[in-house]
């Protein structure tokens, strides 16, 4: 079977990479009327973003094993000291039923994301549930062993008011810091002049709060990687969290399934394609060559006999040849200006519950209701750590549809310091394992690396506005914040094409509806 | 099998596959509308389209992707496979080529989707051989009235028919047939390959609602569908159990705007 030539010889828009960013850009782009071409080197969808299936994740691992990854310091998002345990026969019999999220991320239930899923109707083919709970770790100390155990934190006003192991004051100290942090707090007096202490100073100096209920507050509904964070960015952030609850259900945040942020990616290419976007991954994909023209960019693929041009290119920076970011961005290249977040991953698979997930079989509440009671399939567990930053760990089970009946996925990360002496001492396992042996005991398989993420803090100055560059999110707190930063970006990158004034962003056509909806229920 | 005097609507996936230009979305307009449109523009615009499939004992309906035009470079997303439980794979019955690429794609199916999937093989624009009556009968003959919906026997039916069929040589002189593919070549490797399979027009109509009564008919419900009163037990969490626990992103519109506090 031959391959097919591209239909054309000249695309509105070409976009490279399918990440969640650039999925959403060339879905909006193409909904507008642009022709569209997308592409990405990589043989699955995602990018950045992707939910890989296990054997595609260790070929992933085995291009990753490098602990130096200096030899690809062009790079925005680098990955490194990958390692993974080798495959049982059970595991390779099913490893396509796995979708292992390279960006595991929860979504909360009001922000850029959830607005672009509903206003580009991406929400009819992705699913999501609501995340089942949030527990923070406390660890005992005896004088010959650690032991610890795992506290889910309420949820919701009602969750608080039931929750017996918060005393009334409590409760009532808890109740006033919620309801100022849902509100308009920046003029308020009890924050002016504090703007820039730490949290935990300010739990506690303005809000009476006690240690262990501004520790819960901090990791587990502001979802801070330090109780020294900065005061407003932390409450800014935690009112869309609060602002969340009930949307949907008692927790703030959804779980996308199938992978979550690889399957939303997804979705938006098939919008995209659905609109008439063209779609070509794997080698044919990959550049061979790119000039900038006076019309806009000139570029050349094994897919196509002849250059290809475009009025506007988007990627993602790792997809450009370094050539053309570094003649685009003089700047950029003076490292003294990028801010590293280096980032220690695990991702485990085990076969058993694990402690975290259960659910409280003591409470008398459920045990009326359910004879059995149905444990958590879903959770976000933190470990809190003295003078270090938080470890997360994010469980999928089998109703997300990511792994098979009766399994767990467990996603483990923690932001390491910013001093690149002390990031290399240690491999990601050594440090993420004994956080491992929290949450189970019995793996069936483990996989670590380190990913890099540089921040273009300054716009990266583009020599040519046809040439539109997403950045990538970077930052410590991926896990909450990283899909919204992969929709902003999207947005902002459809403006740039199409202007202020020109369509809006997934905008409806009247007679859309129409169109689409077939669908009529008459029974 | 239990009687359920209510009936209900189940809903399933069902992909389409074959090569571009084969008709794909032709036969599914002409499927869920009626209707057939000479001049059909490559896919676009419609995520997906839905029809109801009326059986004695439950209405099927389906929810149909079309590829969108990601077949062309290999880049259907493993989304466009998942939950699929039912497959129509078409090439062209005057395209010779265009059966090759759907013999590739029944075996992408079977790489990639549920294992239970039922896949259909079509042969569209039956309305260019000259033979388009004859052929007609390939396609089983207990669908014109679905009174027996017997779940397992769809497959097997299918072979049945084959002999009174006049197979059609790859090769042929008369000038208005454009015929390449014949339909015991067609036949013979879907019944080795465990398909369902037809000769349709879209243009017609001819053959086909017949394809989708007998995908319904031949979908094993009792396995995707737990029944009402297992999803208490162990099936609540399942990933495909999407009625109870998938949110619904755009109720959240009209959902209670109350934050936390």
């Amino acid at each position: 079977m031959s391959n097919p030539e591209l239909e054309s010889d000249h695309y509105d828009v070409i976009v490279i990479g399918t990440g969640l960013s650039e999925s959403i850009a060339a879905a909006s782009l193409a909904k507008s009327g642009k022709s569209v071409l997308h592409l990405d080197p990589n043989e699955y969808y995602g990018g950045e973003q992707a939910s890989l299936t296990l054997d595609e994740l260790i070929n992933w691992s085995n291009q990753h094993a490098s602990s130096s990854s200096s030899n690809s310091s062009k790079y925005h998002i680098r990955y490194s000291s990958s390692s993974t345990t080798s495959l049982t026969e059970e595991l390779e019999f099913n490893k396509r039923r796995y979708s292992l999220s390279l960006f595991p991320s929860i979504l909360p239930s009001r922000g850029q994301l959830i607005d672009t899923l509903i206003s580009s109707d991406v929400s009819k083919y992705v699913s999501f549930r609501i995340l089942d709970s949030i527990s923070l770790y406390t660890s005992t100390q005896t004088e010959k062993e650690e032991s610890g155990k795992f506290r889910k934190v309420p949820g919701s006003k009602e969750e608080i008011f039931k929750d017996k192991s918060i005393s009334l004051i409590d409760k009532r100290k808890l109740m006033k810091f919620l309801l100022f942090t849902a509100g308009e707090f920046e003029q308020d007096d009890l924050l002016k002049g504090k703007e820039n202490q730490p949290l935990i100073q300010f739990l506690q100096e303005t809000f009476s709060l006690s240690s262990s209920l501004s520790e819960s507050i901090i990791y587990a509904i502001s979802h801070c990687t330090s109780p020294q964070e900065n005061t407003l960015s932390a409450l800014q952030r935690t009112r869309r969290y609060l602002k969340s609850i009930g949307r949907y259900g008692n927790n703030a945040f959804l779980v996308g399934q199938y992978g979550g942020a690889g399957e939303i990616s997804q979705g938006f290419c098939r919008a995209c394609a659905v609109f008439g976007g063209t779609y070509v991954l794997g080698p044919s994909a990959s550049l061979t060559s790119i000039e900038t023209t006076s019309e806009g960019v000139s570029i050349k693929l094994p897919c196509h006999p002849r250059p290809v041009t475009a009025s506007h290119l988007i990627s993602s920076p790792n997809h450009l040849p370094s050539v053309l970011i570094q003649r685009n961005s003089s700047s950029y290249t003076n490292s003294n200006q990028e801010e590293q977040f280096i980032t220690a991953h695990c991702v485990a698979i085990t076969k058993t519950l694990p402690a975290a997930l259960r659910r409280n079989t003591l409470d008398p509440d459920l045990k009326d209701d359910n004879e059995e009671i149905e444990n958590d399939d879903t959770a976000v567990v933190v470990f809190p750590r003295e003078g270090d930053n938080v470890v997360r760990c994010y469980v999928n089970g089998e109703g997300t549809g990511s792994c098979p009946p009766g399994q767990y996925i467990i996603y483990l990360s923690t932001a390491l310091s910013k001093e690149p002496s002390n990031a290399k001492s240690t491999s990601p396992s050594e440090m993420l394992k004994p956080y491992l042996d929290k949450i189970t005991s019995d793996s069936i398989f483990e996989s670590y690396y380190i990913s890099t993420r540089l921040s273009l803090t300054s716009d990266i100055p583009e020599s040519s506005d046809s040439i539109i560059i997403l950045k990538p999110y970077a930052g410590d707190e991926l896990l909450t914040e990283g899909l919204d930063w992969e929709a902003k970006q999207g947005e902002e990158a459809y403006y740039k094409v199409i202007g202020k004034d020109g369509k809006q962003f997934f905008e409806k056509d009247a007679t859309e509806e129409e169109e689409l909806g077939i669908d009529q229920d008459d029974l | 099998m239990a009687d359920e005097t209510p009936v209900k609507a189940v809903q399933v996936k069902l992909v389409l596959l074959g090569e571009a230009a084969v008709g794909k979305s032709s036969l599914v307009l002409r499927f869920c509308q009626g209707d057939f449109n000479e001049n059909t523009s490559p896919t676009i615009g419609a995520a997906f389209l839905t029809q109801k499939c009326r059986l004695e004992n439950r209405i099927v309906k389906f929810e149909i992707w079309d590829t969108a035009g990601q077949e062309r470079f290999h880049s259907l997303a493993p989304m466009y496979y998942r939950n699929a439980q039912a497959a129509v794979v078409v090439y062209d019955i005057t395209k010779a080529a265009s059966l090759e690429k759907a013999k590739a794609w029944v075996k992408e199916l079977q790489r990639q989707a549920n294992a239970n999937i039922v896949i259909a093989l079509v042969g569209n624009k039956l309305d260019l051989a000259s033979d388009s009556s004859s052929t007609s009968i390939s396609a089983p003959t207990a669908t014109e009235t679905p009174e027996t919906p017997t779940e397992d026997e769809g497959t097997a039916e299918d072979g049945d028919s084959v002999e009174e069929s006049t197979p059609t040589p790859p090769v042929n002189n008369e000038s208005d047939d454009a015929r390449q593919v014949s339909t015991a070549e067609a036949e013979a490797y879907a019944k080795e390959s465990g398909l369902l399979f037809f000769e349709a027009s879209a243009k017609t109509g001819h053959n086909v609602g017949e394809i989708f009564t007998e995908i319904a008919k031949t979908i094993p419900f009792d396995t995707i569908t737990p029944k009402p009163a297992a999803n208490q037990t162990g099936n609540r969490r399942s990933a495909g159990n999407t009625e109870n626990n998938n949110v619904n992103l755009g109720d959240g519109q009209q959902a209670k705007r109350s934050g936390c506090c």
